[in-house]
C-alpha cells in the first residue's frame, strides 16, 4: 500500500533510536542514568531491537512469519521494561518517605496484580498465533502501565512527596505514550486495513514526543537524587493522628446529623 | 466492538485524570518537599481555620429573628430575594468550613508523609472519613439550596473545627519543643 507521508513515516521511526542514543550519551557523560538502571536497560534494548528489526526487515526474511513474531515479542518486552522503569522511579521517589511507601505499595501492587491477571486472561484468548498472543498481552500491559502511572502520580501529589523534575518528565512521557498506545490499539483493532496506517503513524509520533520529553529532561541540569526530608517519630505521629481521627470522625457525625435534621 | 470503545474511553478518562493530577501538583507542590518546619509554619499561618470566625455574622443573617423581621416589614418579593441572599451566605459559609477541613486534611497528609511509620488502618480510615465528609458537604449544600438552614448544627460544626485547630497548634508547639530538645527524634 502506498503511504501518504513516506518521509514523515521514516522520520518518526528514525527519531526514536537517534534520541535514545542522545539520552544514553547524556546519561553516561553526566552520570545521570546510574539511579535509573532499568531505564538505561530499556534504552539499550530499544536500540538493539530497532537496529535488529531494521536489518531483518531489509533482509530476505522480511516477509517471513518469524520477523512479525519477533517484532511483537520484542515490543512486549519493551513494554515490560517500561513498566519496570515506572516501578523504579516510584521506588526512588518514595525511598525517602517510608510511611507513604509502606502505606501505598500494597494498594498499587493489588492494582497491578488485578490488571496483570486481566492481561494474562486477554492474551490467553489468543494462543493460536504467537504474535497475536503478544499483541493482545501488549495492549493490556500498556493499559496497566497507564493506570499504574496515574495512580502513582496521584499518590505522589496527594502526600506532597518530592518528585524530581527528571522523574516527573519521565513519568509524564511514559504515561502519555501508554495512553495514546491504548487508544490506538483499541481503535485499530476495530478499523483494520487502510486506517491501520494512521494508527501506526500516531503511535510512532507519540513515541517520538515522549522521547523528546525525555531528552529535554536529561538535557536540563539534572538532580538525580532528592534530598532526604527530616522525619518525625512514631510517637509524635500517633499523638497528632489520634486527634485528627477523632475530630474528623466527630465532624462527619455532626454533618450526618445536620443532614438528618 | 464495545470493549474496544470502552477501553479507549477509559484511556481518555485516564488522560484527563493525569491532566487534573498534574494541575493539582503544579505551583511548587510536587517539586517542593514538605518539611517539619514548613508544616509548622503552615499550621500557624495558613491552616488556622478562618471561616468559623465569621460565624456570628452568618448566624445573625440566618437567624429566625431576622427572618421574622423581614416577614413583618417587607413585601414578599423583597423577602424572597433576601432569603435567596441568606441561602447564598450559608452556602458560602459551608464552603468555607469545607476549605478549613481540607486544610486540616492536607496537614494530616503532610504529617503522614513525614513520619517514620504509620498506622495503616488509621490512614485508610481517614481516607474513608474524608470522602464521607466531602459527600456530606455536598448533600448539605443541596439541602440548603432547597430552603433548609440548620443554624445550630452549623454552629456545632464550626466550633468543632476551631477547637481542632487550637489543639493541633498546641500539639505542633509541643512537637517543635521536643524536636529541639531531642536530636534522636529527627532521624
Amino acid at each position: 500500500m502506498q503511504t501518504p507521508f513516506p518521509f514523515y513515516e521514516v522520520l518518526a521511526w528514525a527519531v526514536g533510536p537517534l534520541l535514545a542514543l542522545v539520552i544514553l550519551a547524556i546519561g553516561y557523560l553526566r552520570n545521570s542514568l546510574c539511579e535509573l538502571r532499568l531505564f538505561a536497560a530499556y534504552l539499550v534494548f530499544f536500540l538493539f531491537r530497532e537496529m535488529s528489526y531494521f536489518w531483518l526487515s531489509h533482509s530476505h526474511l522480511a516477509a517471513s512469519r518469524g520477523v512479525y513474531d519477533y517484532y511483537w515479542i520484542t515490543e512486549f518486552l519493551l513494554a515490560s521494561l517500561r513498566l519496570l522503569t515506572v516501578g523504579e522511579i516510584y521506588w526512588r521517589s518514595l525511598g525517602n518517605y517510608p510511611a507513604v511507601w509502606d502505606l501505598t505499595w500494597r494498594v498499587l501492587l493489588g492494582l497491578a496484580a488485578a490488571l496483570l491477571l486481566w492481561s494474562a486472561y486477554s492474551a490467553a484468548q489468543h494462543t493460536a498465533k504467537i504474535a497475536k498472543f503478544f499483541y493482545n498481552g501488549l495492549q493490556c500491559l500498556e493499559f496497566m502501565q497507564a493506570a499504574l502511572l496515574v495512580a502513582s502520580l496521584a499518590v505522589i501529589v496527594y502526600y506532597h512527596v518530592q518528585l524530581l523534575p527528571l522523574h516527573k518528565l519521565m513519568l509524564i512521557g511514559l504515561c502519555l505514550y501508554s495512553l495514546v498506545q491504548v487508544m490506538t490499539y483499541a481503535m485499530a483493532s476495530r478499523h483494520p486495513g487502510a486506517m491501520h496506517y494512521w494508527f501506526s503513524l500516531i503511535r510512532q509520533t507519540s513515541y517520538a514526543a515522549a522521547i523528546f520529553l525525555w531528552v529535554y529532561a536529561f538535557a536540563r541540569p539534572v538532580q538525580t537524587r532528592a534530598p532526604a526530608p527530616t522525619l518525625i517519630s512514631r510517637a509524635e505521629y500517633d499523638d497528632l493522628s489520634v486527634q485528627f481521627d477523632y475530630r474528623m470522625k466527630v465532624l462527619n457525625n455532626r454533618l450526618l446529623t445536620m443532614l438528618r435534621s | 466492538m464495545t470493549t474496544a470503545y470502552i477501553i479507549a474511553a477509559i484511556a481518555l478518562m485516564l488522560l484527563i485524570l493525569l491532566a487534573v493530577i498534574l494541575r493539582a501538583g503544579s505551583g511548587g507542590r510536587v517539586a517542593d518537599p514538605p518539611s517539619p518546619d514548613k508544616v509548622l509554619k503552615s499550621s500557624r499561618e495558613e491552616l488556622r481555620p478562618s471561616h468559623y470566625r465569621n460565624l456570628s455574622v452568618v448566624l445573625q443573617a440566618l437567624s429566625e429573628q431576622d427572618d421574622l423581621f423581614l416577614t413583618s416589614r417587607v413585601n414578599p418579593e423583597i423577602r424572597k430575594r433576601a432569603r435567596a441572599a441568606r441561602c447564598a451566605v450559608a452556602l458560602q459559609f459551608l464552603e468555607g468550613l469545607r476549605e478549613d477541613h481540607r486544610r486540616l486534611d492536607r496537614l494530616a497528609r503532610m504529617l503522614t508523609a513525614l513520619s517514620h511509620s504509620v498506622d495503616r488502618g488509621r490512614e485508610y480510615r481517614r481516607w474513608w472519613v474524608t470522602a464521607r465528609f466531602e459527600l456530606f458537604c455536598l448533600l448539605l449544600s443541596l439541602k440548603l439550596r432547597c430552603g433548609a438552614a440548620p443554624i445550630v448544627q452549623i454552629r456545632q460544626a464550626t466550633n468543632l473545627i476551631g477547637d481542632l485547630a487550637v489543639q493541633l497548634e498546641r500539639a505542633m508547639h509541643a512537637w517543635q519543643d521536643a524536636s529541639l530538645k531531642s536530636p534522636a527524634i529527627s532521624a
